[in-house]
């Protein structure tokens, strides 16, 4: 005979002892496989989802503000692709969507579709997906109209770059309405929610957009053919520049570039070549002198020279009377934080004046700003700054005529850089030697000497991305093991428990084994096989039940509990490594625990175990000491109690109350069992009391049933404690920080809306909106890292505002709003990358769980230059609508993206009783912009109601486990009081009823029962003691009642039931038998 | 060179009312020699089991020196004591504590298991034994099918399969009637002679502990 014959012999001959650890094995199995699968289920989820998004797109270029030739994506075998943000309506308008996707695309498009689908449709109709379509409520066939802004080569905030509202309508036929596999679902942010989208011809979007030959990104279905051959297909239209000869002094070349100014990055290379210099020109607003002024004039600066100097024309001259050696006043506009302009002045000496017919006095220095250099009037200019029209004379005009843009002066290029640079660049052209080569072999060679990652032009693996973003931000597998760890373990104890009533029953074994020999460690380990066994067939039931409990998880997750998947539609998806990892798992946990709860027996003598078993009987009862550490616990409890009173953060103040109520209920134990392990000595004189000897003959049980009750109810009540409201969202502590209105626009607000020309570019109500103040953000667009999207953050959405414009709002976790204000400054060369970092703050659920990140955490952001620069988290905000997004000063956002124009997130302060009809204007007014709002408080119950979700779920699972936990009970009693059968007999012998008996075994234990829910309650009440105190606070309190109602009816009810069984047929019998 | 040897071995327990302590065994000083029987008399109480047990290594003294065939016990750790017990006792309860999930011939062979490379003709030896006994056409049996005395011959087979230099037998025939009750006394005997192994046995009959070659009283912890 093996150890193994014997192990298997035991197993079958003790199966029904052993039921009890099968059903308990089966119920920690099912338990632990089904949430790993529902883990696995949602990252399956995310997976479709993101394969549905991206179809067969491997990589790509996204150009945001730079426009690049098509050219280049055919070239580099990608699919050139426009990719803007507009607002789709019905053409009644009666339905709106903000916020749509607008795709220009062609057929190169659609074969990157997963289903690869050809949508052939002209110039007249568009394609919409099906979100689209429910939302707007059409079909193909029916009209839609489309509206998206018109983009500037030049960003809308920097000076002279023309008028800001320039939107484009679309009217157009829907030709069909796709589905996601027809890349309906196409968008390159990860979300789990598709995207409303409206795909336009492409060419017929570059020509309703200006933009003929030009695309804002680029597909391709390999990453790494894209990374490899991109930079070949580059030419100097890609960056958006231009070449152009000049025979002026001398022959030139001259590079300038439609956005106005040079980007930095671009002049520093273009600047390196032999012979090279820049050339700044800028519009001034006045240059006055003591004998007059001329309006609006070009000046240029170049070359070297005195500063204080100024070469000017002899119009100008003329104009104002004035001789070399005159001192002159040149008047401009400077730009500061967004489009705000401050006009400036500068002092300079003639220094020459040049004849009109001086080859140098000519318009090619200036280069050609929107609005300006393509209108015949002076009186016509839309440059973009406050204009006085008034001051334009007629001669004025006339220069105009004949002169176009010629600058009236000239000053030293190091003079102009130090009025005019900003953050769009310091230079508007470089001029550089001609040497005979012919405009194509010059433009190649500046091209050559460029790279497209200059401009951000960065190819970028959104497979890959796609991919970190689909392994999910919360693990949903973890939470469930999380929210169901009450379950398992009251699946658990069930197990020990009844392990331990056969191992006690069988303990005259154990001793036989360790008489003949056997060492403890090989008597132990063949139990242990004997359970694992067991365990074993539990387990593999387990794995099955798993499967049927992720079906259920998985319905209730699209059915009650929304709002913890927010919309993933949900597909079921098992790995065998998964199942093989939790069946693993469940068996290793279920042999520690039962080694660990049969420890004491497995010490005991053989001679012991030989003599009858063992139990806690055997222990005499105690002079127990008095203790201090109950007084402890509970002193702990109250500090913990008031320190919950005076701090402000809501989750603190539920940790200080759950730890309060913990304390409270580890001390209401330890009294109990000193209780029972007291020996009061005093003489029985009824049935009542011989019953409640019962009840501390074996401490360790009956504190079991006690702790079970108590722990289970107050687990499950108690963690309701962290239930969020929003409470009072007027409070500038508040997760609204006191703002009533929060909301995005689809197209960006370039104006001020808290100033009287913000009010009159929209129209807006100049007694109302003196009553409403606007915060508005910049936005990088990025991935949203709130808890609405299941996706992994990998680069959240980048906002930026004034923080002065948000003192004293929000609650912190961590930091401060001016942590933000730290001034930027050039790093030193000897500073690592840490230090440069940019401050920022976040949400703290956004940072705990969206990213993973806390305080003094950085994270990797590219410039618009392609540059990578770090942002370094230095604040937290506590449960804020700020979920999801990276919050910078805008001094830093736009030292990053300077092109990045306008707002387009927004949160308003408005009187309560005014923030519906301020709500309702500004929609009204702005919406051509797009700009929806809500109320704040309802955007951060959005938030809160996902984490309310997951406590709900808990609350649902934990009410199974303390079921669970109350039918252990009653097998335990049932245990009890057949071990007692003999007693019970003998008392029946001696006269007492069997009534009487039934009653005094019943009082016991509901005693138990009894003393457990109490406990569980107080201890409950005391941490879920803030939501009660606000009214309830989103507690369910009658859930809660009705658990507690049942678990104690159905606990009374087991014991019945278990009482009855154990106490049935003839109680003399066991007397005999003994 | 006896086989055990005890010099003032004392052994007490805890009083749970008092926690006073209170002597069990007083000094207690034994010669046991190989292929001895020797009965341990006493009245209820007297510390009877507990220097069969402390016999059997199951139990500790609290002073004094136990040397079995010449080693001390107290060098030993559990696993050396447990190594005494599977290779050189052999162990007779009053109550028979068979396996009821094994059969015969497993119980049996269940203290072979403890040893490190069990015999290879143990399965032979355990057949003759139990042909010795008259179980031999029992042997696949279940201990439930078995008669008392029976059950309690299994147990003496169980006791010598490892061929063990002592078997200590605790009341062997307490639970039995009379007739059987010698019955299993002469099988013992028969047994214990034809081994040559030694025996000490337990019990409160005078008649049966005549019938070994010693006769040792305990009264009050002290061997008399």
């Amino acid at each position: 005979m093996k150890l193994t014959d014997y192990v298997f012999q035991s197993a079958r001959h003790y199966w029904r002892g052993h039921l009890g650890l099968l059903f308990g094995t089966f119920l920690a199995a099912t338990i632990l496989t089904g949430s790993l699968l529902v883990g696995d289920s949602v990252r399956a989820s995310l997976e479709r989802v993101a394969a549905l998004r991206l179809g067969k797109v491997e990589g790509g270029v996204l150009g945001g503000d730079h426009w690049f030739t098509e050219a280049l994506a055919r070239k580099s075998n990608a699919a050139p692709v426009i990719i803007a943000t507009g607002a789709a309506s019905a053409a009644n308008g009666k339905v709106r969507v903000n916020g749509a996707q607008v795709l220009g695309v062609d057929a190169s498009f659609w074969k990157l579709s997963t289903s690869a689908k050809n949508l052939v449709f002209d110039k007249t109709a568009v394609v919409i997906n099906e979100p689209l379509s429910r939302k707007l409520g059409v079909k193909a066939g029916d009209t839609i109209l489309v509206r998206l802004e018109r983009p500037s080569a030049i960003s809308r905030d920097a000076p002279l770059s023309g008028s800001t509202n320039q939107d484009v309508s679309l009217r157009r036929t829907v030709a069909a309405v796709i589905s996601a596999e027809d890349f309906g679902a196409f968008q390159l942010t990860a979300s789990q929610v598709p995207p409303d989208s409206v795909f336009v011809n492409l060419a017929d979007l570059q020509t309703q957009l200006e933009m003929d030959g030009r695309v804002n990104a680029l597909l391709h279905p390999q990453f790494n053919a894209l990374r490899a051959h991109l930079e070949e297909h580059r030419t100097l239209a890609d960056f958006a520049l231009r070449l152009k000869r000049i025979d002026g002094v001398k022959k030139e070349w001259e590079i300038s570039t439609s956005r106005v100014f040079l980007e930095r990055s671009l002049a520093a290379k273009l600047g390196d070549f032999k012979g090279a210099y820049g050339v700044l020109t800028y519009l001034v607003n006045g240059i006055t002198s003591k004998q007059g002024g001329t309006p609006y004039s070009m000046v240029t600066a170049k070359g070297q020279g005195k500063d204080d100097e100024i070469t000017i024309t002899q119009w100008l001259a003329d104009d104002q009377k004035l001789a070399v050696g005159d001192e002159l006043e040149v008047k401009y506009f400077v730009v500061g934080l967004g489009r705000d302009l401050k006009q400036q002045s500068a002092k300079f000496k003639v220094a020459a004046i040049l004849p009109m017919d001086h080859p140098q006095v000519t318009k090619a220095w200036t280069p050609e700003f929107p609005g300006v250099s393509d209108v015949d009037n002076c009186r016509d200019w839309e440059p973009g700054i406050p204009m006085d029209m008034k001051a334009i004379r007629d001669k004025d005009e006339e220069y105009w005529d004949e002169h176009k843009g010629t600058p009236k002066g000239f000053i030293t290029l190091a003079a102009g850089q130090k009025l005019w640079a900003n953050r769009f660049g310091n230079l508007t052209a470089i001029r550089l030697p001609n040497e005979g080569q012919t405009p194509e072999a010059k433009a190649n060679v500046l091209a050559l000497r460029l790279q497209l990652a200059d401009i951000g032009l960065v190819p970028r693996d959104f497979k890959h991305d796609a991919g970190a973003a689909a392994k999910g931000s919360v693990d949903f597998g973890g939470l469930f093991i999380g929210l169901s760890m009450f379950l398992i373990a009251a699946a658990l104890v069930f197990a020990a428990l009844l392990f331990l009533f056969t191992l006690e029953r069988r303990a005259a074994q154990i001793g036989l084994l360790l008489a003949v020999g056997w060492t403890r460690s090989m008597v132990r380990r063949a139990w242990l096989l004997e359970a694992g066994v067991i365990a074993v067939a539990g387990v593999l039931l387990g794995v099955i039940g798993g499967i049927f409990y992720t079906q259920s998880a998985l319905h209730g997750l699209s059915a009650i509990w929304t709002g913890a998947t927010q919309g993933l539609p949900l597909v079921f998806s098992a790995s065998f490594e998964t199942i093989f990892n939790a069946a693993l798992a469940t068996l290793i946990v279920v042999l520690l625990t039962l080694g660990w709860a049969s420890r004491k027996l497995f010490k005991l003598q053989a001679r012991d175990l030989l003599a009858g078993g063992w139990s806690d009987d055997l222990a005499p009862a105690k002079q127990v000491k008095p203790t201090k550490l109950p007084l402890i616990l509970a002193g702990v409890a109250l500090v913990l109690m008031v320190v919950g009173f005076v701090v402000k953060n809501p989750e603190a103040v539920a940790g200080m109350f759950f730890g309060s109520g913990m304390l409270i209920l580890i001390a209401g134990l330890l009294l109990l069992r000193r209780w029972m392990r007291h020996d009061s000595g005093s003489l029985a004189r009824s049935l009542w009391q011989i019953g409640t000897r019962n009840i501390t003959r074996r401490p360790s049980r009956s504190l079991a049933v006690i702790g079970m009750m108590a722990g289970g109810i107050f687990l499950v009540v108690a963690v309701n404690a962290f239930r969020m409201s929003a409470g009072d969202a007027t409070a500038r502590d508040s997760g609204t920080g006191g703002f009533a209105l929060i909301g995005e626009s689809s197209l960006p607000v370039y104006e001020d809306l808290n100033v009287k020309a913000g009010w009159d570019a929209f129209g807006l109500d100049e007694k109302l909106m003196p009553q409403a103040r606007v915060v508005p953000f910049r936005v990088r667009d990025g991935d949203d890292a709130s808890c609405l999207n299941l996706n992994r953050a990998q680069k959240p959405v980048l906002v930026a505002a004034d923080p002065a414009k948000l003192a004293s709002t929000f609650a912190f976790a961590s930091g401060a709003w001016e942590n933000l204000g730290q001034p930027s400054r050039l790093p030193a060369a000897s500073e690592t990358l840490a230090l440069q970092a940019i401050p920022a703050i976040a949400d703290q659920a956004t940072a705990m769980w969206g990213l993973g990140k806390g305080v003094g955490d950085t994270m990797d952001y590219q410039d618009s230059a392609g540059n990578t620069f770090q942002v370094k988290i230095v604040g937290l905000l506590a449960g804020s609508v700020l979920q999801g997004k990276m919050i910078i000063s805008e001094k830093d956002f736009l030292s990053k993206y300077p092109d990045v124009a306008g707002y387009r997130f927004f949160l308003i302060d408005a009187k309560p009783e005014q923030a519906a009809e301020v709500s309702a204007h500004l929609t009204r007014q702005l919406e051509q912009r797009g700009l929806a709002l809500e109320p704040a408080k309802q955007r951060l119950e959005l938030f809160l109601s996902v984490q309310n979700t997951y406590i709900g779920i808990f609350t649902v699972l934990g009410g199974l486990g303390v079921l669970l936990g109350t039918a252990g009970i009653g097998v335990l009693i049932a245990r009890h009081v057949l071990e007692r059968r003999g007693e019970l007999g003998l008392m029946q012998a001696l006269g007492f009823r069997v009534g009487a008996l039934r009653s005094m075994i019943m009082g016991e234990h509901s005693v138990l029962l009894v003393l457990g829910v109490i406990l569980g309650v107080i201890t409950a009440s005391l941490a879920v003691l803030p939501q009660l105190i606000e009214r309830g606070g989103g507690l369910p309190i009658g859930f809660l009642g009705e658990l507690i109602g049942a678990v104690l009816g159905f606990g009374l009810g087991v014991c019945a039931v278990a009482v009855s069984t154990a106490v049935r047929g003839r109680l003399t019998d066991a007397i005999r038998r003994e | 060179m006896p086989l055990i040897q005890l010099t003032n071995v004392s052994k007490s327990y805890t009083d749970p009312g008092s926690g006073a302590q209170v002597p069990v065994l007083r000094g207690v000083n034994l010669s046991i020699e190989a292929g001895e029987s020797v009965a341990i008399v006493g009245p209820s109480g007297c510390g009877k089991s507990t220097l069969l047990n402390i016999l059997g290594t199951l139990d500790l003294p609290d002073a004094g020196e136990i040397l079995f065939d010449g080693e001390a016990l107290a060098s030993l750790k559990p696993a050396g004591l447990a190594a005494v017990r599977s290779q050189k006792i052999g162990f007779i309860f009053q109550l028979h504590h068979l396996m009821p999930q094994c059969s015969v011939l497993e119980n049996v062979l269940l203290p072979t298991l403890a040893l490190k490379s069990p015999p290879k003709d143990a399965v032979q030896r355990a057949e003759a034994l139990l042909e010795q006994v008259g179980l031999k056409d029992r042997m696949d049996w279940k201990p439930a099918q078995l008669s008392g005395g029976e059950r309690q011959r299994v147990a003496f087979v169980r006791a010598l399969i490892n061929q063990p230099r002592l078997i200590l037998a605790d009341e062997p025939t307490g639970a039995l009637d009379e007739t059987n009750a010698a019955a299993l006394t002469d099988l013992l005997l028969t047994l214990q002679k034809s081994s040559g192994v030694t025996l000490v046995m337990v019990t409160h009959h005078r008649a049966q502990a005549d019938r070994m070659g010693r006769v040792l009283t305990i009264h009050e912890g002290v061997l008399q």
